[in-house]
C-alpha cells in the first residue's frame, strides 16, 4: 500500500462528481484505485470508473438495495450483500457479467461485509443477529460459512476485521459490541456503544444501532458510528455520534459529536493514519462530511455536503474520500491542498 | 325572595308588543288580558301563571288527575329542579315539622333566591349552550363565572344568549361567551346545526343537502338562512398568540343546490329559522364595509355584523321564545311539551300547544327573566302532582263517553279550518316571495351602478384637488403682482421728486417695466383656474348624474315597512296553520286516551299482559298530558350533588369554598363596593365549590351524560361505579361530619333508620323500612360500619335515589 | 337500557321500546316470569362482531397490503405470494400472506387528511372532520347495532398500550362509549373494593332490591326497570369477570401469540370476542416513521405479523370468523417517496386498508394504485365507504337513522356508500 501524502481536512474540495437516478446507500473504494462501487436505492451494484471508465451497472442477483461491498485487498475478488439477505461475488474488470457467486446468506438483511486483512476470509452480519464467516479459496468464497456467530440479541448492523487480522468485531442494533475469533467462537462482549441506542416509550420502538465502523490502525480503539441524544425516534431527532471505544475494555474513549447539534445519522467512519477520524453524515437540510482530531470531541474541521452522506470511502492511498449522498451523487473530494 | 317579587312585579308592569299572530289560541287571548295593560291598570283582573297553567291542563285532561304529592316529594323534586341537589336535612326536618300552608310558596322563593340556584342553572345552561363540548382550557373558568354571574344577576336569557352569538373575544367583558364559537371551532354548518337546535328548536341537520325528507317544514332554505348569519364568521388566531378570537367578513353571499332536485337559490337572505329575514342590510357604499379590514394577521370587524345581527333579532324570534319556554318547562317536569327539544314539526305536536304559548307569551312578558317563569311553574297542581297513576275508578271513567263525543263532534271543526289556513300560508309567503324578488331584482342591478358612482366620485375629488392648487397658484401670483404695482408707483413718485436723478429714473423704469410683464403672468394663472373649473364642474355634474341614477334603481326597492310586513304576515298565517294542525294533534291524542280508558276496563278481565301494557301507554300519555307527575333521572350534576349532599362531603366541600374565596379573595371581590359585595361572595363560593368538586363531576358526567339529552339511558359501567369506586365506597366511610359518622354514633336502630332516610330519601321511614334497617344492622356489632355503609349504599344505588319523584 | 332505535333490527317500528320492555316486565311479573327483559331477540345484529386493529401512525402501505418492489418508491422490500394466488403482499407479513384468503384488501384508500387527530376521527367516525356533528365512534356504532340489550360485558372494548381514541359514543349514550383495558388490563370498577365480599355484596344488593321493590309499588317504568337492571348486569359482569383475565388462557396460546405486548392483546381479544363482546380493538403503537421507516416496520410488523395471523386463524378455526369482521387500519398511509432520513411521511392520498372476516368476499381485493403508488388509479373510496361497509358486513344498514329521542342521526355518511364489491 503506497504512503498516504498529507492531507489538510481545511483544504478538502471536491475532485469528481458523479449523479445517479437514485438515492445513494453504499460505497466502496477498489483497492487498485481503478474505480469506486457503489450501492444505491436499486438492486444493482455501480461500478464508477476514475480514469472515464464511465459507470456500469451489474445486476441480476440482487433484487434489494445493495448496502454492503467489500473488496480483498489485492483487489482481486469484490463482494456485495444486500437486503435481500444476498452475498455475491463479482468479477468487475471489463463488461458488466453475471456473478460468480450468489449466496443466500442471512435470514432478512444482510447488513454488512468485511474481508480479512490477509484475503482469506470474509465475515458478514444481518437482521438474522448472525455473524458468519466464510472461506476465500482461489479467489473464490465458499457456499457455506465455515462458522455462524450466534449471541446477539438484535439485529447486527456492522462488522469490522482487526487491522492486523487477529479478530472480529462487530455491533448491533442495541450497540452491544462482540469480539469473535477467525473460527467464529464469540472471544467476548467488549462493551456497549450507550450512546447509540435508546428505546424510545412514546414510539415504542428502537432507535439507533451501528450505522458505521472502523478500527485505528494500531487496532487499540474501536468506532462506531450512529445517531446520538435522540428526543423524537420516528422524527429521528438526534445527531451524529460517534462513540470511539478502547478496544482492551470497551470503555468510552471519546464521543465524537458535531459543533453544531444538527439532526443526523453517521452512516460512515473511518481512520486517517494522521491521526484523524473522517466522518460522513446527515444534518442542516443537507450532510456533512467531518474531520476528527484523534481524542477530541468536537470536530476539527467540517464540509458541507449538498445532501444527507450515507457512506463514506477512503482511498487506498488515504489521500482522497469518497462519499454517497442521499441526492443520488457519488462525490470524491480531494483532501491534499490544491497545488498553487 | 325580594329581587323575585320585584322581577315579579315586572310582568304586571309590562307593556305588550306583541304582534296578533301570536294570539292563536284562546287562551292566549286571555292571558294577554291577564299579563296585559289591564292587568297593570286592574290588579283584580290578574291570573298568576300558576293558575294559567292549571287551567289549561286541568281542562284537557282526560281521566282522573293525580293528587298533588308529599310534602317529603315536593321538597325532594323542587330542590332537585331549582337547586340541582337533595335537600339537606336540617331543611328535610324544618320543612316537615312546619305546619304553615304557605310553606311551599316560602320554600321556592328561598331556592330560587338561593345561590345554589344561579350555580344549578348556571351548570345547565353550560350543557345547554356547550352540549357537553369543553371549552378552551382557558376559559372554561371564565366561561363558567360568566354564566354564573348572569345568573344569580337574573340577566335576561335574550341577553346571555345574545352574547353568546355577538361576542367575538375581543371585549374582555363579554370573552367568555365566545366559548360558544369556539367550542365548536366557529364552523359555520356546525353553528348552524348547534343554533338551530339549541336556540329555534329545529334540527336544520337533514336540510343542508335538501329539504328535510320527514319535516314538510324545514326546507334547504331554512338552513341556508340561518347559516347565511354566520358564513362570514371564522375562528381567528393572530402569528403567536395562542388566543382564538372571532374573524368575519363584510362580504360572501350563501348559496346551495338540492342534491335531489337540483334547485337551489344564490344570495341566499339571512334569516332567522321560521321567522324574521334581514332584507334590508345596509347597501355597500364603497369600500370601507370595515371597521377593521381582514388581512394577514389582522381580524376582519365589518361595519355591519350579520352575526351581530342575528343576536339582535333573537328576542323578537318567537321561535326563540318558544325554545326557550319549551326548555323551562322540560327543565322543571322532565320532558318538553315538544319532545324532542329540537323536534318542533307539524307531526310532533306539543302536547299542550296553549300552554306552550302561554310559556312562550309569558317570557317575554317577563322581560326573559327566568325567575318568574319557574316559580309559575313550581307553584302550579301541575308541577306539584304525584308521580303515582291515579286509580281508574268507576265515576273517574264516567265523564269519558261524553267527552269522546264533544271531542268528535270538534273534530271535524278543526280538520276544517286547517285547509283555509294553509291557502293563507302559501299565499303570504308568495307574497313575501315575491317582493324578496323583487327586491333581489333591483340588488342585482346595482353593482355597475355602484362602481360608476365610485368612478365618478374619484374623478370629481381629483379634479377639486387640482382646481385647489391652481387656485392657490393664482392667489400667490396675485400677492406678488400687488406688491410689484406699489412698489413701481413709490419708484416713480421717487423719481419725480428727484427728476435730475437718471439712475434713480432708470431703476423706476426697471420696476414699472417688470410689474407690467407680471400683471400678464396673472392672468396666465386666471385662464389656468377658469380651465380646472369648468373640469371640475364637469367631474361634479357626472358624478351627481351617477348618484341619481344609483338612486334612481336603489329607489326602485321595495320599502323597509313593505318587506318587514310581508315577512311578518307570512310568519303569522305559517304559525296559525301550525297552531291549528297541533290543536287537531291534541285532540286526536285525547280522543285516542279516552278510547284506551274505555278499552283497558274490558282488557283487564280477558288478557291482563296487554291491560298492562296497554295501562303503562295509558301512564305514559297521562304524564305527558300533566295528569301526574313524571319520574325523571336526576342529570348527571343533580346526582352528583345529590351524592355529595347525602353523604354529607358536600357541606365541607362549600365551607372548604368559602374558606378559600375568604383567604384569598378574587379581584372581583376585593374591587367591590361594600353593598355588592355579599352577592360576588356568593358567586364566588359557588363556583369554588364546583371547583371543589370538579373531579368528582367530571367522573360523574363522564359516566353519566347523554350529550344530545335523549332519552334516559343506563349503562353497566354506572352500576360498576356506583358499586366498587373508591369515590362511592369512600364515601360510605365514617368521617368527620359526614352521614356514616353521625350513623355510627347512634345507639338506637329506630334513629339510624330516621336518620338515614331523611338525609338520603329526604323522608322518615316507614315501619316496614325501620324493620329493614334493624335486620340490616342486627348481629353487625363487630362490624357496625361495615353495616352502616352496605345500608347507606343500597339507599344510594336505589331507584327512590336515582330519580326525581 | 336504551328506547332507541336499532338499525339492524330492521323493524318499521325503530323504537327498541322501554314500553315493550315494561310490556315484558308486565307481562312477566302477570306470568311470574323472568326476571330479565329479553330483547336480544329483536337485534339482527346480535351475534355478530368487529375487530378492529389500528395500526396508530400510520401504518405504509408500501411495506404492508401494496408493495411496490424495484420501484424508486418501492424501498428495500420483496412482494411475496400469499394463499390467494396471484396477490403478493410485503415480504414483511409472512404469516399475515398464509391467512389472506381468508381477508380482503383495499388498495384505493383515498382521503385529504395528513394529520394524525383528523385522520384517526375520520376513521373512527366514518364522517369528514370536521364533522357540523359530534358523531360516535365505529365501535359505539357496533356495540349499539350488535349488542343484545342484556349483554352483561361492555359491547365496545379498548385495547391499548398507548394511543387510540376515547371511544366516543357521542349521542348513542354511555352504555355503548368505550371500555378502556390499559395494557390489557380489567376495565376501571370491574374488581370489588377493599374489604367487600361478594357475600357483603350480595347481602347489600338484597337490601337495594328490598327497598326497590318498595319505590316500585309506587311508580314502575321501564326506566327504573332498566336501573335496577343495570346493577344486575354489574354483579354478572364481576362474576364473568375472568373473561379480562388473559392468563386464564392456555400456557401453549402465550406463546403462539408471543409475551410481548401485541400478543398477549391479541389473545385477549380472541378471549373477548369468543365472550361475545360486539366490538374489540386493539391499537398497536407506533408506525409514524418520518425517519427509518425500514427498520422500524421491521420492528413494529415483526411484532404484528405472528400474532395477528394467529388470531385470523383461531376465529377462522373456532368459526368465529364468519360473524366476526377484522379490519386493519391506520389514520393514513405513508408518502411512496423515501426522504433523505430513510422515512416515510404522511400521505392520505393513494394507501390501503384490510377487511375480513363476517360479510367480507375472502381475497378481494378492490381498487388499484399506479406503478409508483402515487395515486388511485381504480375505485378510489375513503374512510366513509370504508364505514358503510363494515356494519354492512356485520348486516346493520348502515343506510338507515338511529332514532334517538325522537330525533334521527344517520348512522354513516348519507354522501357515502357501502363498498358492495367487497361484501359477500
Amino acid at each position: 500500500m503506497p504512503d498516504s501524502p498529507a492531507i489538510d481536512p481545511a483544504a478538502a474540495h471536491e475532485i469528481a462528481s458523479h449523479k445517479h437516478d437514485r438515492p445513494l446507500v453504499s460505497c466502496v473504494w477498489d483497492p487498485l484505485s481503478r474505480f469506486v462501487l457503489f450501492g444505491s436505492e436499486d438492486s444493482a451494484v455501480h461500478r464508477l470508473g476514475i480514469d472515464g471508465m464511465g459507470v456500469a451497472a451489474f445486476t441480476g442477483a440482487h433484487d434489494s438495495w445493495v448496502r454492503a461491498l467489500g473488496f480483498s485487498p489485492d483487489g482481486r475478488c469484490c463482494f456485495s450483500g444486500g437486503y435481500d439477505g444476498r452475498l455475491c461475488q463479482w468479477t468487475l474488470d471489463g463488461e458488466p457479467a453475471p456473478p460468480l457467486r450468489v449466496i443466500q446468506a442471512h435470514d432478512g438483511w444482510l447488513r454488512a461485509i468485511a474481508v480479512s486483512p490477509d484475503g482469506t476470509k470474509l465475515a458478514t452480519c444481518g437482521n438474522d443477529k448472525l455473524v458468519k464467516l466464510w472461506t476465500i479459496t482461489d479467489g473464490l468464497v465458499a457456499e457455506t460459512p465455515t462458522a455462524i456467530g450466534t449471541g446477539h440479541e438484535s439485529h447486527v448492523y456492522e462488522v469490522a476485521w482487526k487491522p492486523d487480522g487477529s479478530n472480529l468485531a462487530s455491533c448491533d442494533l442495541k450497540g452491544n459490541v462482540k469480539e469473535w475469533s477467525p473460527t467464529g467462537t464469540l472471544v467476548r462482549d467488549v462493551g456497549k456503544a450507550e450512546a447509540l441506542w435508546k428505546y424510545d416509550e412514546g414510539f415504542r420502538a428502537d432507535i439507533g444501532g451501528a450505522r458505521a465502523i472502523a478500527f485505528r490502525a494500531d487496532g487499540a480503539q474501536l468506532a462506531v458510528g450512529g445517531i446520538t441524544a435522540v428526543t423524537n425516534a420516528f422524527a429521528g431527532v438526534g445527531h451524529p455520534g460517534v462513540s470511539v471505544l478502547e478496544w482492551s475494555d470497551g470503555k468510552l474513549a471519546t464521543l465524537l459529536e458535531p459543533k453544531e447539534k444538527q439532526q443526523g445519522v453517521c452512516w460512515g467512519i473511518a481512520w486517517h493514519p494522521q491521526g484523524i477520524w473522517v466522518q460522513v453524515a446527515g444534518g442542516g437540510g443537507g450532510g456533512w462530511l467531518r474531520f476528527f482530531k484523534a481524542g477530541e470531541a468536537n470536530e476539527l474541521h467540517a464540509v458541507k455536503l449538498p445532501a444527507n452522506g450515507r457512506a463514506l470511502a477512503l482511498s487506498p492511498d488515504k489521500s482522497k474520500v469518497a462519499v454517497a449522498l442521499a441526492d443520488g451523487h457519488l462525490k470524491i473530494f480531494s483532501l491534499v491542498p490544491k497545488p498553487v | 325572595m325580594s329581587t323575585v317579587d320585584a322581577e315579579f312585579g315586572a310582568i304586571h308592569g309590562w307593556r305588550p308588543r306583541l304582534r296578533p299572530m301570536r294570539r292563536m289560541a284562546f287562551l292566549a287571548v286571555a292571558l294577554l288580558a291577564c299579563f296585559g295593560p289591564a292587568a297593570g291598570a286592574d290588579e283584580g283582573a290578574r291570573v298568576p301563571l300558576e293558575a294559567a297553567i292549571d287551567s289549561i291542563v286541568e281542562a284537557n285532561a282526560v281521566g282522573p288527575l293525580a293528587p298533588v304529592c308529599s310534602d317529603a316529594d315536593f321538597l325532594r323534586r323542587v330542590s332537585i329542579d331549582l337547586v340541582g341537589a337533595i335537600p339537606p336535612v336540617d331543611r328535610v326536618r324544618a320543612f316537615l315539622a312546619d305546619p304553615s300552608p304557605d310553606k311551599r310558596t316560602r320554600l321556592i322563593d328561598e331556592l330560587l333566591a338561593a345561590p345554589a340556584h344561579a350555580r344549578h342553572f348556571a351548570l345547565l345552561l353550560d350543557g345547554m349552550l356547550l352540549e357537553r363540548k369543553a371549552p378552551a382550557a382557558d376559559m372554561a373558568a371564565a366561561w363558567r363565572e360568566f354564566l354564573m354571574t348572569a345568573l344569580a344577576a337574573d340577566r335576561p336569557l335574550d341577553q346571555v344568549c345574545g352574547d353568546c352569538l355577538a361576542s367575538d373575544g375581543a371585549d374582555p367583558a363579554t370573552r367568555p361567551a365566545a366559548a360558544f364559537f369556539f367550542a365548536r371551532e366557529a364552523e359555520p354548518v356546525q353553528m348552524t346545526r348547534s343554533i338551530g337546535r339549541i336556540f329555534f328548536g329545529r334540527d336544520l341537520q337533514c336540510a343542508q343537502c335538501h329539504d328535510h325528507p320527514n319535516n314538510a317544514d324545514i326546507h334547504q332554505a331554512d338552513f341556508y338562512g340561518l347559516n347565511a348569519f354566520l358564513a362570514r364568521t371564522s375562528l381567528f388566531r393572530a402569528e403567536g398568540d395562542p388566543k382564538p378570537f372571532l374573524g368575519e367578513k363584510a362580504d360572501g353571499e350563501v348559496e346551495f343546490t338540492s342534491v335531489f332536485t337540483k334547485d337551489g337559490q344564490k344570495g341566499v337572505r339571512p334569516r332567522v329559522p321560521f321567522g324574521a329575514t334581514l332584507a334590508l342590510e345596509p347597501l355597500p357604499e364603497s369600500a370601507d364595509q370595515y371597521t377593521t379590514a381582514p388581512a394577514k394577521n389582522v381580524r376582519g370587524v365589518p361595519l355591519h355584523s350579520r352575526r351581530k345581527a342575528l343576536a339582535r333579532m333573537l328576542a323578537d324570534s318567537l321561535e326563540f321564545r318558544r325554545t326557550m319556554a319549551n326548555r323551562l318547562w322540560a327543565t322543571m317536569n322532565g320532558r318538553g311539551l315538544v319532545h324532542p327539544l329540537d323536534g318542533l314539526d307539524p307531526d310532533n305536536a306539543p302536547t299542550h300547544p296553549d300552554l306552550l304559548v302561554l310559556l312562550t307569551d309569558s317570557l317575554r312578558a317577563s322581560g326573559f327573566h327566568l325567575r318568574p317563569l319557574l316559580r309559575g311553574i313550581a307553584l302550579s297542581r301541575t308541577y306539584q302532582r304525584s308521580i303515582e297513576p291515579p286509580a281508574l275508578s268507576t265515576d273517574a271513567l264516567a265523564g269519558l263517553p261524553a267527552l269522546i263525543d264533544q271531542l268528535t263532534g270538534l273534530r271535524p271543526q278543526q280538520e276544517g279550518a286547517l285547509a283555509p289556513l294553509e291557502a293563507a300560508a302559501k299565499e303570504a309567503e308568495a307574497r313575501f316571495a315575491a317582493i324578496l324578488a323583487a327586491d333581489g331584482a333591483v340588488l342585482g342591478d346595482l353593482p355597475p351602478l355602484i362602481e360608476a358612482r365610485n368612478k365618478a366620485r374619484g374623478v370629481a375629488d381629483a379634479a377639486a384637488a387640482v382646481k385647489k392648487t391652481a387656485e392657490e397658484e393664482l392667489a400667490k401670483k396675485v400677492a406678488q403682482a400687488d406688491s410689484l404695482a406699489s412698489a413701481a408707483a413709490k419708484a416713480g413718485e421717487a423719481a419725480a421728486l428727484l427728476a435730475d436723478d437718471k439712475v434713480l429714473a432708470g431703476a423706476a423704469a426697471i420696476v414699472a417695466a417688470r410689474s407690467a410683464e407680471f400683471a400678464a403672468t396673472v392672468e396666465g394663472a386666471r385662464g389656468v383656474v377658469a380651465a380646472k373649473t369648468g373640469e371640475y364642474d364637469a367631474a361634479q355634474a357626472s358624478l351627481v348624474a351617477a348618484r341619481q341614477a344609483y338612486e334612481g334603481v336603489t329607489a326602485k326597492r321595495p320599502t323597509a315597512d313593505a318587506i318587514t310586513a310581508a315577512d311578518q304576515a307570512a310568519i303569522a298565517a305559517r304559525s296559525a296553520r301550525q297552531e291549528a294542525g297541533f290543536a287537531v294533534a291534541r285532540t286526536d291524542l285525547r280522543l285516542g286516551l279516552a278510547r284506551d280508558l274505555l278499552r283497558q276496563g274490558d282488557l283487564a278481565a280477558t288478557d291482563p299482559a296487554a291491560a298492562a301494557v296497554l295501562r303503562t301507554s295509558i301512564e305514559d300519555r297521562w304524564t305527558a298530558l300533566g295528569q301526574m307527575a313524571r319520574l325523571r333521572p336526576l342529570s348527571p350534576e343533580q346526582l352528583a350533588f345529590s351524592l355529595l349532599t347525602a353523604s354529607g362531603s358536600m357541606q365541607s366541600f362549600h365551607s372548604a369554598a368559602a374558606a378559600k374565596v375568604e383567604k384569598e379573595p378574587p379581584e372581583s371581590l376585593k374591587n367591590a363596593a361594600p353593598e355588592a359585595a355579599p352577592a360576588i361572595r356568593a358567586v364566588q363560593v359557588e363556583l369554588q365549590t364546583i371547583q371543589q368538586a370538579a373531579g368528582f363531576l367530571t367522573t360523574v358526567a363522564g359516566l353519566y351524560s347523554d350529550p344530545l339529552a335523549t332519552d334516559f339511558q343506563t349503562s353497566v359501567n354506572q352500576a360498576l361505579w356506583i358499586g366498587n369506586s373508591p369515590d362511592v365506597a369512600g364515601s360510605l366511610k365514617p368521617g368527620g361530619e359526614n352521614l356514616a359518622a353521625r350513623l355510627l354514633a347512634l345507639a338506637d336502630d329506630e334513629k339510624i333508620a330516621d336518620e338515614a332516610f331523611l338525609t338520603v330519601f329526604s323522608r322518615t321511614p316507614g315501619a316496614d323500612e325501620k324493620a329493614d334497617v334493624a335486620a340490616a344492622l342486627a348481629g353487625r356489632a363487630d362490624d357496625r360500619a361495615v353495616a352502616i355503609a352496605e345500608l347507606l349504599w343500597a339507599m344510594l344505588s336505589s331507584t327512590e335515589f336515582r330519580f326525581n319523584h | 337500557m336504551s328506547s332507541n332505535a336499532n338499525p339492524a333490527c330492521g323493524s318499521a317500528d325503530h323504537v327498541l321500546s322501554r314500553r315493550a320492555l315494561l310490556g315484558g316486565m308486565a307481562a312477566a311479573a302477570a306470568t311470574g316470569l323472568v326476571r330479565r327483559p329479553a330483547l336480544a331477540k329483536s337485534v339482527q345484529g346480535a351475534g355478530k362482531r368487529v375487530l378492529q386493529i389500528f395500526l396508530h401512525g400510520g401504518v405504509s402501505q408500501l411495506e404492508t397490503w401494496d408493495p411496490k418492489p424495484g420501484t424508486a418508491t418501492g424501498g428495500p422490500f420483496r412482494a411475496i405470494p400469499t394463499s390467494v394466488p396471484g396477490l403478493h403482499i410485503s415480504e414483511l407479513l409472512p404469516h399475515t400472506a398464509l391467512q389472506m384468503h381468508r381477508l380482503g384488501l383495499i388498495r384505493s384508500m383515498t382521503n385529504a387528511s395528513d394529520d394524525h387527530g383528523r385522520g384517526q376521527r375520520e376513521m373512527f367516525s366514518g364522517r369528514n372532520q370536521p364533522a357540523p356533528l359530534d358523531v360516535p365512534d365505529l365501535g359505539a356504532v357496533v356495540a349499539k347495532a350488535c349488542m343484545s340489550d342484556d349483554f352483561p360485558l361492555p359491547g365496545h372494548i379498548l385495547i391499548r398500550g398507548s394511543g387510540g381514541g376515547p371511544g366516543n359514543a357521542s349521542y348513542l349514550g354511555p352504555r355503548y362509549a368505550g371500555v378502556i383495558m390499559e395494557d390489557a388490563k380489567p376495565p376501571a370498577f370491574t374488581d370489588r373494593p377493599e374489604g367487600l365480599s361478594p357475600e357483603a355484596d350480595r347481602r347489600r344488593s338484597g337490601l337495594r332490591s328490598r327497598f326497590n321493590d318498595r319505590f316500585a309499588a309506587r311508580r314502575r317504568t321501564a326506566d327504573t326497570e332498566a336501573y335496577t337492571f343495570s346493577y344486575g348486569q354489574a354483579l354478572d359482569l364481576l362474576d364473568q369477570r375472568k373473561v379480562f383475565d388473559v392468563s386464564l388462557e392456555s400456557q401453549r396460546d402465550q406463546e403462539r401469540y408471543g409475551k410481548h405486548e401485541f400478543g398477549r392483546h391479541c389473545l385477549m381479544a380472541r378471549r373477548l370476542l369468543e365472550h361475545g363482546v360486539s366490538f374489540v380493538q386493539v391499537n398497536h403503537s407506533n408506525y409514524d416513521t418520518h425517519f427509518e421507516n425500514f427498520d422500524f416496520h421491521i420492528e413494529q410488523l415483526g411484532e404484528f405479523d405472528q400474532p395477528f395471523a394467529t388470531l385470523v386463524a383461531d376465529l377462522a378455526a373456532r368459526g368465529l370468523l364468519e360473524d366476526t369482521l377484522v379490519c386493519v387500519m391506520s389514520e393514513f398511509g405513508r408518502t411512496p417517496r423515501i426522504n433523505a432520513g430513510y422515512g416515510r411521511d404522511h400521505w392520505g392520498k393513494s394507501w390501503s386498508v384490510l377487511l375480513g372476516g363476517a360479510g367480507i368476499q375472502p381475497g378481494a381485493v378492490i381498487g388499484a394504485t399506479s406503478a409508483d403508488g402515487t395515486e388511485v388509479i381504480d375505485r378510489p373510496v375513503d374512510h366513509g365507504h370504508v364505514f358503510h361497509t363494515i356494519l354492512q358486513g356485520v348486516g346493520v344498514d348502515s343506510t338507515a337513522d338511529f332514532h334517538i329521542g325522537g330525533s334521527d342521526f344517520t348512522i354513516a355518511d348519507p354522501a357515502k356508500q357501502p363498498i358492495r364489491e367487497m361484501l359477500a
